[in-house]
């Protein structure tokens, strides 16, 4: 008798026992030859990360934070946002609506989750894993969240880096915009000592084009631009340069950075972004009485919904069609605003209804100030005359190069699209493009490691198989009271507990994603499932998998799927 | 009853044992009987001998001279598992070893029907042994012909819809019970956890101890491949399969509440059933809710029973 790739071959029939008895296991039958169709593992894209701003690897942070390995969710955010603790709180978390948990209960709070993350960051100090320098050193002008990202992954490159920033203040819009009932200043303090800690330098009061030149720069090996858009558009009525009307971004400023102003008590915030929101709301903490007019409706106002409900929550008036015709004043004094009515007409470029003015339909709002928060666009006084720019924005081509070699631009001044999470994003691609540059490389737009070999497929709700969820439903956030914070700058949304962050998390479906739960190598009635060596996936041993297809149908967040074996005829 | 029937993820590091029995074997894609012979295996370990009769399972195991079973595998007679298994119990004694499992592992029809005789003998006379009955609800190895175990109204080669089943399934838990057995437990393999603590109480326990599992059977029941496992969960929560365990004949605990899931969500997805009109799943329903009452009472029956104890 022997054996031959586990097959008994008996040579004579002595050799055959009395009774039939097995000496040999069916491991010989390749029983994969059955199979028209056959199961493969591949991870889709849960739809939270489709639309992260950052482009974090959510899943993986929501993985980690379930399990309590904190610091370690903290490195995985640091591979695409330096700065959690903020978009932890100020981020309009389009990542959160598409959430296929909506359907099954409520939504994951993913932001809430990143606020948790970003505060456990700051009071643990987590840091991300130095770099050795590479001896180069590249400027970045410009302190906003997009100037102080890509200090942070230039850094974490090898660069040594200098921060040039025209105020006396680090930080941006993080700090003489958002007020800090949204965002207190420690958070931002914070973030600004983890970038010292991590070698940055920062030169404050250096306006590029004013005390700053080019010619300075001749030290460093890239410039990168990061200015923002600091210049207020006008209203283009006349008087508009009254002492009683305010620009809404120098108006924050003042009040974030807790300079003395008078203003007064009846307020008109003229606009309907963020701007006028934040003054209007400002305003009311500081004992005023804000209105704002907008010459919209509702559902054009580009300010957040979040914070268009949390306004009308501390009934704050916000006036729709209305649009300013003429500042009254008396004895030098602003007394009234004259205003139209306005409809809606034909749709504009931006796609939304152009408001046009109703013939006669002046009437006038009594009030001590108007603020104008019209938007914002390029402050383009003092740059090099090489430098290409229109009025809204510096013109860049493919990996953030400006027309003026060397020179880079990011953020809200280049093509960003005005939220905090998109200026990140714009810091760690443009970090990465100037480093390709400088090795003469070609840049390509960066990827999270942990999401590479991933389909850009979205997964769905109906991949699902829910028998492994409970329904349940999100924690509810705290957050103070209308009239508990109308009266301070007191932060309103206090974050989530360490064990609520965690149950949060584990609500999590890991979308498309698979998470090593056991299920398919469990009910595998051919065996043929085995973890893989580094414990991070499974693999099939096709020489059995008949292709039931138990694994799909039990994989609880479409991560497996089927697809046609090639049987010929 | 606050018992949940959300299945938890199956933890890594308990169901990660070694594995008895091998690949290669020859049950139809999606089939139950091997992934929970897998299961058992794991828990009973080699030190095991499975005795079976004529059955899928028999063939499912592999040719002379090959056995996925990965233990000494002995097969007998159709109607004869419990008292083959018996002898082979004698055997071991006269051998003087006492620490090997011996299981039958048998199917409906070599249960239900035709093994029924010699399973009770073996049962009245505590037979040391673990039966096993895998209950795919029909003759599946001759070609899909009614066992006792076919639920009313299926469909099977031999009650095709002219001449439906009208025959309620015979209570295999009742009957058990009424021997007076150490135990008897009903397992699922949608729950794989459950079914461990099972093989694991049973080889603990000594004496005649049974473990009853609903087995798909995607050929016999028409059905995907695909849907083993989610058959075997809507089973529980439908009510159709309730989990539970029978201590000496008397002390019934429920394992797992079932949701009370419509009936027609676990027929809707099986061929079996596709002939089925409105009145007959009214019906169908009818049954499994008063069986399931049946059991409940049962349930209550023993605790009060245990409460009076203490
Ligand atoms: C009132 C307000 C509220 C907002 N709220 C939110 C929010 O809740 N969530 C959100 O996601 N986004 C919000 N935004 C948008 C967000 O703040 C910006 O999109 C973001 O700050 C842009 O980052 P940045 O780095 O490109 O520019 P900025 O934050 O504007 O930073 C630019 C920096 O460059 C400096 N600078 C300018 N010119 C020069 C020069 N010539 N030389 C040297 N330094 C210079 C400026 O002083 C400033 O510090 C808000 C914006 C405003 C105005
Ligand atoms: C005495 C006797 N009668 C009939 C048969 C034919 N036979 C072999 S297996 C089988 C059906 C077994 O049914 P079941 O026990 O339910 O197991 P399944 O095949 O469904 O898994 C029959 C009738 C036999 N082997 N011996
Ligand atoms: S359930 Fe989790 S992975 Fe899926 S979209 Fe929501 S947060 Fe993202
Ligand atoms: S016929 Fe049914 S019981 Fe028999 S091996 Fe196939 S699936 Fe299993
Ligand atoms: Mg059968």
């Amino acid at each position: 008798m022997k054996k031959e790739n586990g097959r008994v071959i008996f040579e004579t029939e002595d050799e055959l026992p009395i009774t039939a008895v097995s000496s040999a296991s069916t491991e010989f039958n390749k029983t994969g030859s059955w199979k028209y169709l056959e199961p493969y593992y591949e991870n889709l894209t849960p739809p939270c990360i489709n639309k992260c701003l950052t482009g974090q690897d959510i899943v993986t942070q929501l993985r980690l934070t379930e399990e309590g390995r904190f610091a370690e969710a903290v490195q995985v955010l640091y591979q695409a946002n330096p700065f959690p603790s903020i978009t932890g709180r100020v981020c309009p978390h389009p990542c959160e609506q598409p959430c296929n948990r909506k359907a099954y209960g409520g939504g994951i709070t993913i932001r809430a989750i990143e606020h948790f993350l970003g505060d456990y960051a700051a009071t643990h100090h987590v840091m991300p894993p130095a770099a050795s320098p590479n001896g180069k050193a590249i400027a970045v002008i410009g302190s906003g969240p997009a100037g102080l990202s890509a200090a942070f992954f230039l850094s974490l490159l090898g660069y040594s880096i200098t921060v040039f920033e025209a105020l006396q203040w680090i930080g941006g819009l993080l700090r003489t915009g958002i007020p800090s009932y949204r965002l207190p200043k420690y958070v931002v303090d914070d973030e600004v000592q983890k970038l010292r800690d991590l070698g940055v330098q920062f030169e404050m009061n250096k306006r590029m084009g004013k005390n700053l030149h080019l010619s300075e720069l001749g030290n460093f090996s890239a410039t990168l631009l990061a200015i923002g858009r600091g210049a207020s558009m006008k209203l283009g009525l006349p008087a508009e340069e009254h002492d009683d009307v305010w620009n809404g971004i120098d108006l924050l400023q003042k009040i974030n950075v807790g300079e003395p102003l008078t203003i007064g008590p009846k307020v008109v915030v003229i606009g309907g972004g963020n701007t006028a929101i934040d003054c209007a709301r400002s305003l009311l903490r500081l004992g005023c009485e804000p209105k704002i007019i907008y010459r919209r409706t509702k559902a054009e106002m580009p300010a957040f919904k979040d914070e268009v409900k949390q306004t009308l929550e501390e009934e704050i008036p916000i006036d729709y069609l209305i649009a300013p015709m003429k500042l009254i004043e008396e004895n030098g004094k602003l007394i009234a605003i004259e205003c139209l009515k306005t409809r809606l007409g034909e749709k504009d470029e931006s796609g939304r209804q152009r408001p046009v003015p109703i013939e006669g339909s002046n009437f006038s709002i009594p009030c001590d100030a108007v603020v104008k928060a019209l938007g914002e666009k390029l402050d383009g006084c003092g740059l090099p005359e090489t430098l290409k720019f229109d009025r809204e924005k510096i013109i860049i081509e493919n990996g953030y190069r400006t027309s003026h070699p060397g020179i880079f631009s990011c953020g809200d001044c280049a093509n960003g699209e005005g939220t905090v999470g998109d200026a990140i994003r714009h810091g760690r691609e443009a970090s990465l493009a100037i480093h390709a540059s400088l090795l003469e490389m070609p840049y390509a737009p960066s990827l999270i490691p942990t999401r590479q070999g991933v389909n850009p497929e979205i997964a769905k709700f109906k991949q699902f198989n829910l028998a492994y969820f409970q329904k349940s439903a999100p924690p509810t956030l705290q957050a103070l009271q209308p009239n508990e914070r109308i009266y301070g700058f007191q932060e309103i949304e206090s974050g989530l507990a360490r064990n609520e962050a965690m149950r949060e998390a584990a609500r999590c479906f890991k979308c498309g994603t698979c998470t090593m739960c056991d299920n398919c190598r469990v009910f595998c009635p051919d065996m043929a499932i085995r973890p893989k060596r580094d414990r991070h996936s499974y693999e099939i041993n096709y020489d059995y998998c008949k292709g039931c297809g138990v694994c799909v149908e039990e994989c609880p967040r479409g991560a497996i799927h089927l697809r046609k074996v090639d049987v010929g005829n | 009853m606050a018992l949940t029937t959300f299945t938890p993820k199956p933890n890594f590091d308990l169901l990660k044992v070694e594995d008895v029995s091998s690949p290669g074997h020859l049950a139809c894609p999606g089939c139950g009987i091997m992934p929970a012979y897998r299961t058992a295996l794991q828990v009973l370990g080699k030190n095991t001998i499975i005795v079976a009769p004529a059955c899928c399972f028999a063939v499912v195991d592999g040719p002379f001279p090959y056995s996925a079973a990965g233990v000494p595998f002995m097969h007998c007679a159709f109607e004869t598992a419990a008292a083959s298994a018996a002898g082979v119990r004698a055997a071991l004694e006269v051998l003087g070893r006492d620490d090997t499992n011996v299981v039958a592992w048998a199917g409906d029809g070599g249960t239900f029907d035709i093994g029924l005789q010699a399973l009770s003998a073996s049962a009245e006379r505590n037979e040391d042994m673990i039966y096993v009955c895998y209950d795919n609800e029909a003759y599946m190895n001759t070609g899909i012909q009614r066992s006792s175990a076919t639920p009313r109204m299926a469909w099977t080669t031999t009650t095709p819809q002219q001449a439906p089943k009208i025959e309620y399934k015979k209570d295999l838990g009742g009957i058990m019970a009424a021997h007076r057995i150490p135990y008897f437990a009903t397992a699922s393999l949608a729950h794989p956890e459950d079914m461990m603590a099972k093989f694991r109480k049973a080889k603990e326990l000594r004496g005649f101890r049974m473990i009853h599992y609903f087995c798909p059977c995607p050929t016999g029941w028409k059905t995907d491949a695909r849907y083993m496992v989610k058959l075997d969960r809507l089973a529980v929560q439908t009510k159709v399969f309730p989990l539970y365990e029978v201590f000496g004949g008397r002390r019934y605990v429920l394992n797992v509440a079932s949701e009370g899931l419509p009936v027609s969500e676990y027929l809707k997805i099986q061929g079996r059933f596709s002939h089925l009109q409105p009145e007959d799943i009214k019906l169908i329903q009818q049954e499994v809710n008063d069986n399931y009452e049946e059991l409940l009472a049962k349930v209550d029956h023993s605790n009060r029973q245990r409460s009076n104890d203490t």
